[in-house]
């Protein structure tokens, strides 16, 4: 079943709060397990002390980043009902030094202060008390804080949309430091234990459970790389795929519109982005609808998504039913890039852009979806949490 | 008769438990891990029960009193709510649960406390400031490769080692 479930209307609120209590019940015996329960353990990371922060935190973030990439790869998670923190770099830059600066001066942050109240740690408990302090002196000054807190204000922005590299490469990379940090630390740690052969022991075969997840780390990314970097080209990883014929140049696509050839263009993005851009006279359905929709069959098909992945699954759905498709290669990425100019992305809307004779001339014979947000995608709840983000 | 704690578990078979619990939450609910945001509507729910129609219009707390619901039924008060039970079970099965104050055994504890409490507290404008905390923003917003989850946790590490000469001595 895709997910995200509840954000899919798959169940309610009210059984959204027992399963975000059970949610919390293991990442809280997690915590413990790892020693976050305790301050000295915590802090030690910034003494060079115990690693142990930094080996949790990343072995984390390897796994959840990889499951995520393969779930949606797969299309068993829709990335685009999810919940992703918006980027706001003056308020995120200066509160992180600042949750830094709180962190080895108090020993905890927010989620770890709980586990060690948990745990009988006095301390735990006061810095809890600090937090909710501190939250009342936020509040109290927020007519003072809230330039810096609005201050890089960049949306929803991930690590790849922003340096233009692929998600799997990204994610591969990631790995791959993550790895090396482990490995470095682990050095350290033997060097300071004064084994002579800390060298000897660290390059050695020697085969332990930790070795053969690292390897297996590695392969996943690898593996996500490569099938990422194809799906980029318009390729579908799925059973049936696009080769390269079925590939629309960004360039002739535009010229296509402009000559007011028959071309039906559909977005696959989620309708709040195809409102702020799309494609003057694209349509937008949700990928579900693909399947049944009544598309023209006089003319053809051009898919497009953000980078193009969704747009290869998409495919293959529209040419198991025989119709007349092509990938817009690249994406909407690569048609901002080599079509529209930036003066196009100001005028936001739905008005005419890059291509004004074309605007409305891949409407006939298109279905009543036009603009009109579609039924799966227009239930999505987001993640139900403050509308200022916890 | 006091049994000797069990050993923490490997760092790494802990963070593949942490990083499970984070797909099972992005998988069921479209969202990650949290928790100063607990903390943010307790002080909200406070606020509010000092001065009602301030914290109503207030623009930071405002939000938490639409629908007019306790600003406490929150999924991030449930979640903090469940990982101090986890944390306390975890601590039980563990025999580590004792009470005591964590510092460096030449340091007064009257100083950690206060320690402590300045540093939760400049965590909680810190949290607020970045619109989420180590859990929420780092580990949860990191997995999903945000921009500013990224930003945020480098600025972590570097506000930590900045500080760590100054506050050294409560641990040794």
């Amino acid at each position: 079943m895709t997910g995200p479930l509840y954000s899919l209307g798959v169940f309610g609120d009210e059984a959204g709060f027992v399963a975000i209590f059970l949610i919390g019940l293991a990442f809280g015996f997690f915590l413990e397990r790892a020693g976050f329960g305790s301050a000295r353990k915590l802090a030690g990371i910034f003494y060079f002390r115990d690693f142990a922060v930094l080996r949790v935190m990343f072995t984390a973030i390897v796994v959840a980043m990889l499951g995520l990439l393969y779930l949606s790869s797969l299309g068993w998670l829709e990335m685009e009902a999810m919940n992703l923190p918006p980027t706001f770099l003056g308020g995120q830059i200066a509160g992180g030094l600042l949750l830094g600066i709180g962190f080895v001066t108090g020993g905890y942050c927010p989620g770890t202060s709980v586990v060690a109240a948990a745990s009988g740690k006095w301390d735990g408990l006061v810095f809890m008390l600090g937090l909710i302090f501190g939250t009342g002196v936020f509040g109290l000054s927020f007519d003072w804080l809230e330039g810096l807190y609005q201050w890089g204000s960049m949306g929803t922005v991930t690590l790849s949309e922003w340096s233009g590299m692929g998600a799997g490469t990204l994610g591969f990379l990631i790995v791959l430091i993550a790895l090396g940090a482990f490995a470095a630390t682990e050095y350290a740690d033997r060097r300071k234990a004064g084994a002579a052969d800390a060298g000897g022991k660290f390059m050695s075969l020697q085969v332990s459970w930790q070795r053969a997840g690292a390897a297996l780390a590695v392969v996943l990314g690898f593996v996500l790389m490569t099938a990422h970097s194809i799906a980029g080209q318009g390729v579908s990883v799925s059973k049936l795929a696009a080769s390269g014929d079925d590939l629309i140049e960004p360039a002739d696509l535009a010229a296509m519109l402009a000559r007011n050839q028959p071309v039906a263009v559909i977005d696959l993005r989620e309708p709040a982005s195809f409102a702020q851009y799309h494609i003057p006279g694209a349509a937008n359905l949700a990928f579900e609808q693909l399947a049944k929709a009544d598309l023209p069959r006089d003319r053809l098909v051009v898919l497009c998504s953000v980078d193009g992945v969704r747009a290869g699954q998409a495919w293959a759905v529209l040419a198991s039913r025989g119709i007349q498709t092509r990938i817009l290669k690249g994406g909407l990425r690569q048609w901002w890039a080599e079509v529209a100019t930036p003066a196009d992305l100001r005028m936001g809307g739905g008005a005419p852009m890059a291509l004004p004779a074309a605007h409305g001339a891949a409407a006939p014979g298109m279905p009543a979806a036009r603009s009109a947000a579609p039924p799966a995608a227009g239930g999505v709840k987001k993640f139900k949490k403050g509308s200022s983000c916890s | 008769m006091k049994m000797d704690a069990k050993p923490y578990w490997s760092p790494y078979l802990a963070g593949i438990g942490i990083g499970v619990t984070l797909i099972v939450s992005f998988y069921v609910l479209g969202g990650g891990l949290g928790a100063s945001g607990a903390f943010a509507r307790v002080t909200g729910a406070l606020f509010h029960a000092v001065a009602p129609a301030y914290t109503e219009s207030h623009p930071y707390f405002k939000s938490y009193f639409e629908g007019g619901q306790s600003p406490l039924k929150d999924w991030m008060v449930f979640l903090v709510i469940g990982a101090f039970l986890g944390g306390l079970l975890g601590a039980l099965t563990a025999g580590r649960l004792r009470g005591g104050v964590e510092r460096g055994a030449g340091f007064p504890v009257r100083s950690r406390l206060w320690l402590a409490f300045a540093g939760g507290a400049i965590t909680g404008i810190a949290a607020r400031l970045a619109r989420g905390c180590t859990s929420n923003l780092a580990l949860s917003g990191g997995s999903e490769m945000a921009l500013g989850a990224w930003a945020f946790m480098l600025s972590v590490f570097a506000g930590g080692y900045l500080m760590a000469y100054f506050v050294r001595r409560q641990w040794s």
